[in-house]
């Protein structure tokens, strides 16, 4: 469970903005990424299921985009590969500012 | 009780000078409820500094005619302090010792009579009267104080004067349950809104802290150190995390007012629990 936005997925809202009009989830580096050994630290971490597990090779990918939480990056601070960037902040606002706009 | 900030003034090298530290820092030795200034903390706004002369009644001591310390004070924001021009007070003796005496009764009574002047941000004791909307879901209440400004990730926005207060709403420690620890980023540190600073951690969950508003930490809320209980007991008040000087007040138009929030809660709040509000 998220504390930071707990309604999650699709056909929801950030700041009046329809959440898919919000470029904002996790990018995975695979060269970096190892799945932490099939422990996959991040997919555990996340409890909006945006994660989903690759295995031959062991990695990480994104399944649920839209789950993800619209200024959250906590699961790139569990990563211990530092395989996880997210968009920057700076630009999403832009572009919530310009639908709100709309 | 409210805390007196004495600022004696800058003359260290001139006999006004030298009385009124003498007198501030006899006060300060026999009362609890004095705290010494620094002109040079005051100058620099330094944030220990300026959290005690935030958050207490201000008494200026001026030494001389230049009466720096009023100066700097006038500088720094306070239109509500007490001068002392310790000359006047004690231009009827002649010794040392004597014009100390006579310095310290006068402060010493001006500090009695003093009704505080200072709003309540005193972040030890706060008291402020907070009205809440309230609302039921599940077996649970939904406090929504009146006023503020809420960001989607669930922090408050409390305008005070030129800053804003911030802290977690009562859905956010509720949903992350007992909060056994705390990190807060440092004052001085320039947050952008959205970016996130510090967070705080439950049995359930860690949860960032994300920042609702652009600005600069001029202080963050070292209490929860100790006490990271605040923020589920009293999370509008004692539990506020950090008081930052915005860039923009503007962007506050950004976030949503009390009762908007309370309908984005409550919608939240039947996700998380699954069940239909009553």
């Amino acid at each position: 469970m998220d504390m930071t936005s707990s309604k999650s997925g699709s056909g929801t809202t950030f700041m009046g903005v329809d959440r898919e009009k919000i470029p904002w989830w996790p990018t995975i580096d695979l060269d970096m990424c190892d799945g932490c050994n099939g422990e996959y630290d991040c997919l555990k971490f996340c409890p909006h299921k945006v994660y989903r597990p690759l295995e031959n090779p062991s990695g990480i990918e994104v399944e649920n985009q839209y789950n993800c939480v619209v200024f959250c990056q906590a699961c790139s601070k569990m990563c211990p590969k530092d395989a996880i960037s997210f968009p920057a902040k700076g630009d999403i606002l832009k572009i919530i500012k310009a639908e709100r706009a709309k | 009780m409210v805390r007196k900030y004495i600022l004696p003034c800058a003359g260290y090298d001139r006999p006004g000078g030298e009385v009124t530290r003498a007198a501030a820092e006899r006060l300060a030795k026999n009362r609890d409820d004095v705290v010494i200034g620094s002109m040079g903390a005051l100058f620099m706004e330094r944030p220990g500094e300026m959290r005690n002369y935030r958050t207490s009644d201000v008494f200026c001591l001026d030494g001389c005619g230049t009466d720096c310390a009023t100066e700097l004070v006038q500088a720094r924001g306070r239109d509500d302090a007490t001068t002392l021009s310790i000359p006047e007070i004690t231009g009827s003796v002649e010794g040392f010792e004597d014009k100390v005496r006579l310095a310290v009764d006068a402060i010493a009574k001006e500090l009695d009579k003093s009704t505080p002047k200072t709003s309540s941000t005193d972040t030890v004791e706060p008291s402020r009267e907070i009205e809440y909307i309230k609302e039921k879901f599940d077996k649970f209440v939904l406090k929504v104080a009146k006023g503020l400004k809420y960001s989607d990730n669930d922090f408050w926005v409390r305008v005070e004067g030129e800053h804003v207060r911030i802290g977690a709403s009562d859905f956010l420690q509720q949903m992350t349950s007992d909060v056994h620890f705390v990190e807060l980023a440092e004052p001085e540190t320039h947050v952008d809104m959205f970016d996130d600073a510090g967070m705080m951690e439950s049995i359930k969950i860690m949860v960032e802290i994300i920042i609702p508003v652009s600005g600069t930490i001029v202080e963050s809320n070292v209490l929860l150190e100790d006490s990271p209980e605040f923020i589920n007991e009293s999370p509008y008040d004692k539990g506020w995390l950090y008081l930052i000087k915005p860039d923009d007040i503007d962007e506050l138009e950004l976030l949503r007012d009390a009762s908007d929030y309370m309908t984005h809660a409550l919608v939240k709040a039947q996700e998380e629990i699954g069940k239909k509000v009553e």
